[in-house]
């Protein structure tokens, strides 16, 4: 039932923030074309298959449409945290994922997609995260989106799978964890947000792809310090 | 909402007619795709495909054999207390990726089986068949492809294996963080000797398993888990003192055959480790690790067979049953077929730890990571009988069992009895090992740990895992108290901590009396020390441990001892997929007057440029001959570069 409101809430935003007021009060009527993509995304012949990485249509900071699966995760290194700016004021992430964005590219010479969803898409306009992004420092590969809550809500139940308890409903238990994976392996991890931003960005290498080994098995440990360290 | 509202009371009525209709057009559009409720497709999982019960057989795991040398060889500077335990044994152990026929028939049986990974090309591991007094050195090789050459893609090939619970030096316990990549190798030191020598904290069935950070549910759930028995002269590993065998190890180690308990061994010794699998349509095993509740398997597996037979002899057996999980409870009860009445256990240990004396119970009660020895006599049963081990517990969420039991129990090993082929000579003894003494003026330090949840992680006292933090610096040489309190009343939480086992002093307030068991969440059987013990209804691990089940709501205080070593251990659920998701904690073992309560960065510590570790001398401490006999150990691979190796995503 909720969800069924949320797409009509859904309507009203996604469409009335991106176009000029008087066409936004008739689109308001109007589902929105992320709405329209996600729902046919979802719900179309066929369906999808549970776990499955959505690609429903969403919005980025930038304004610009995408689809989440294929034009921001498939094939990529990518992490995931759920936030809200609102949220922010009581657990702050920002700040250490702009550290991560800085480690990332100091240390790691391939590229990381980092995607940061708005579970607050009433409030967190396009405009708004990209005024947030820009505070923090956001650059190219990282990406604040926003959309619809029925692509919102796709999104956080595959990556955010808390049993018989609906991402929707009540609080929110997404916002403390990062997803990170290789979507091109399909290996998925998962981190703290609130971690050093050096152990989140030693986890984006170990799910890199590489080369088989060659030559004899290597030690690697113990030496007379791994017991303290 | 401002705009909402306007909307709702009709004041933006004045609108084009040819957007009306378009947007009316894109509502109808809309609604195609609304079939399914609510718009959501269902979250529910699809089941794995049907595989006939008791079709398959049970694979025993082969014994694991030593090698006579190791190249390069073992550095022993590397381990505390190497040169008073030397290692009487090497073994070489190795990860790989294979096939895997988890059932006989299609689809599991298609195209060689399901992708696993395991250790020697088995799952489980070989059993390692150890001795107390004598130390070995297992050198476990990680050889599974690397990620993006794997075929099991939901697990990490980055690896790092606990000895479940052994007394062992940090540096041999793998640590979550001491693991090895494809193409590297590790070398455990297990010196094979009871916590403080004392004999009566000698264990009996620990398992070996992956255990890396953030990842011990997958890499498990793939395959890397195996058996470690430990004997000694009472559960000396031969039932017959007239054998050759047994003379020989009992000159060898000054075994006195009247100590000799003589349970049913060798291959009447079985171990039995549950795994619950789900699989795709095409039999391979499929993982979510977007699941941070837990993750169940509809396929109960045996020593990662589903659901299979034995051929049991009309004879005793000791069977040695492991929750390998990850996330699942069972209630185990013993079914005669012919009869239809369910059938007494004769319970030996509790995760390892003999019971002062075997107990009959009805069911066996266990959490992840709980481990149970049991005898089961099946001399009583006519040639063709069959038994079946039934799992009654209802868990349909990864968080926990439900608190009820399923409607039909649901079978998951079946026993086919065949004709005796020689003379049953073991015995099930009148006593076993008595617990150690809880000695409470060694008590140095009080700890509570409560186990929550917030922000969609796990967490204890609040803390999420971090590898570089101490939380809590226990003194070496000394006692503690830990208490355990579930923070939650929907879910439940095993418990583990490593390295040392624990008394229980208190559930949920009560004193846990020493002549009583527990057998429910508060209910307890006394057993007056004047008569026979009574027979018991469930039995759920005695009182010494190394899992403390947390059910909804319940605390538990524990009485632990740590000697012999120093440095880093952990303490986490077993719920190995709440363990990945922080609900894990490191402390360490420090010298004495070092201790601490509230948590440290490691590096603070022990600082950055410690010199390397002075094991403590015992008295008549082994001093290696100067200039030293023995062949320089092998270089150490550097330092982990910050940068990683390979960066092509």
């Amino acid at each position: 039932m909720t969800d069924r409101r949320n797409i009509l809430k859904g309507m009203g935003l996604g469409g009335g923030a991106m176009l000029t007021p008087m066409a936004g009060l008739l689109a308001a009527e109007a589902p929105s074309p992320e709405l329209l993509q996600s729902a046919a995304y979802l719900c179309g012949p066929g369906g999808r298959i549970p776990g499955d990485i959505p690609n429903v249509a969403l919005r980025t900071h930038a304004g610009r449409l995408v689809r989440f699966r294929e034009d921001l995760v498939d094939g990529r290194v990518v992490m995931l945290n759920c936030m809200s700016i609102a949220h922010e004021r009581v657990y702050p992430v920002a700040g250490n994922l702009a550290r991560v964005q800085r480690l990332i590219s100091e240390r790691l010479s391939s590229d990381v997609s980092m995607l940061s969803l708005s579970v607050d898409p009433r409030n967190d306009t396009p405009e708004a995260l990209s005024d947030f992004a820009r505070h923090h420092g956001a650059g190219a590969s990282w990406t604040f989106l926003t959309g619809p809550p029925l692509s919102i809500g796709a999104v956080r139940n595959t990556f955010y799978n808390m049993g018989n308890t609906p991402a929707a409903a009540g609080h929110d238990c997404a916002l403390g964890l990062i997803r990170y994976g290789n979507a091109g392996v399909g290996l998925w991890g998962a981190v703290p947000a609130q971690l050093d931003a050096a152990q989140i960005v030693d986890r984006l290498t170990w799910v890199q792809r590489r080369d088989p080994p060659s030559g004899p098995s290597k030690r690697r440990g113990p030496n007379p310090r791994t017991f303290m360290t | 909402m401002k705009r909402r509202n306007l909307l709702k009371y009709g004041l933006a009525a004045p609108v084009a007619a040819g957007a009306a209709a378009a947007a009316a057009r894109s509502q109808d559009e809309l609604k195609r795709y609304l079939a399914p409720p609510d718009g959501f497709p269902p979250q529910l999982g699809t089941p794995s495909p049907y595989a006939e019960p008791f079709a398959a057989e049970l694979f025993v795991p082969p014994v694991k054999t030593p090698v006579p040398l190791l190249d390069p060889l073992p550095d022993p500077a590397a381990h505390q207390l190497y040169e008073q335990y030397q290692p009487a044994a090497f073994y070489e152990l190795r990860e790989e990726e294979f096939l895997w026929q988890y059932h006989p028939h299609p689809p599991y049986s298609n195209d060689g089986g399901s992708l696993s990974w395991g250790f020697d090309g088995v799952t489980p591991g070989p059993i390692f068949q150890a001795r107390y007094g004598e130390p070995i050195l297992v050198r476990r090789f990680n050889d599974l492809p690397p990620v993006g050459v794997s075929q099991v893609t939901f697990a990490l090939p980055s690896t790092t294996t606990h000895l479940h619970n052994g007394h062992t030096a940090s540096e041999s316990d793998g640590s979550p963080q001491d693991w090895i990549d494809s193409g590297e190798f590790w070398d455990h030191h297990y010196a094979n000797f009871p916590s403080g020598h004392d004999p009566r904290e000698k264990l009996t069935t620990l398992w070996y398993h992956d255990h890396r950070l953030d990842y011990t549910a997958a890499n498990v759930y793939a395959g890397l888990s195996g058996f470690y028995m430990l004997f000694d002269e009472h559960d000396t590993g031969f039932e017959d003192i007239e054998s050759q065998e047994y003379k020989t190890v009992a000159a060898k180690y000054n075994y006195d055959p009247k100590d000799a308990w003589c349970l049913p061994s060798g291959e009447f010794d079985v171990p039995l480790m549950l795994h619950d699998v789900l699989f795709d349509e095409a039999g391979q095993v499929v993982f979510n690790g977007f699941q941070t509740d837990g993750w169940l398997g509809d396929q109960i597996t045996v020593n990662r067979r589903i659901r299979p037979h034995f051929k049991v002899q009309r004879r005793k057996y000791r069977f040695r049953i492991i929750d390998g999980g990850p996330s699942r409870f069972y209630e185990l009860f013993l079914r005669d077929l012919q009869r239809d009445a369910l059938v007494d256990f004769v319970v030996l240990s509790g995760d390892g730890n003999m019971l002062p004396e075997p107990i009959e119970a009805e069911s066996i009660y266990m959490s992840v990571a709980q481990r149970v020895d049991v005898i089961i006599d099946f001399s009583k049963y006519e040639v063709g009988d069959h038994l079946v081990l039934e799992n009654h517990l209802l868990q349909d969420q990864g968080q926990g069992p439900s608190g009820r039991t399923l409607d039909r129990p649901d079978g998951i090993l079946r026993f086919d009895v065949v004709e005796l082929q020689e003379v049953d000579k073991s015995r099930i003894p009148a006593t076993l090992r008595p617990h150690p003494k809880i000695d409470l003026s060694e008590v140095r330090q009080e700890r509570t740990w409560a186990f929550g949840y917030a922000g969609g992680l796990w967490n204890i006292n609040g803390l999420i895992m971090d590898p570089n933090r101490i939380d809590a610096a226990v003194e070496h040489g000394t006692a503690e108290i830990w208490t355990f309190r579930n923070s939650g009343n929907a879910w439940s939480h095993p418990i583990h901590c490593h390295f040392t086992e624990f008394m229980i002093l208190e559930v949920n307030g009560r004193p846990y009396k020493p002549r009583e068991l527990q057998t429910g969440q508060r209910a307890f059987v006394e057993d007056p020390a004047d008569r026979e013990r009574q027979k018991i209804g469930r039995f759920m691990g005695g009182h010494r441990r190394d899992v403390a089940t947390l059910l909804p709501g319940d605390e538990v205080k524990v009485y632990m001892r740590f000697s012999d070593f120093l440095g880093k251990y952990v303490m986490h659920c077993h719920n190995v997929v709440h363990e990945d998701h922080s609900m894990m904690i490191r402390w360490d073992i420090v010298p004495p007057g070092e201790g601490f309560l509230g948590s440290r960065p490691a590096a603070v510590v022990y600082g950055a440029d410690a010199g390397p570790y002075q094991p403590p001398k015992d008295p008549g401490a082994f001093d290696p001959p100067y200039p030293d006999p023995r062949p320089p150990a092998g270089p150490h691979l550097e330092e982990r570069p910050a940068q990683a190796t390979y960066q092509d995503g």
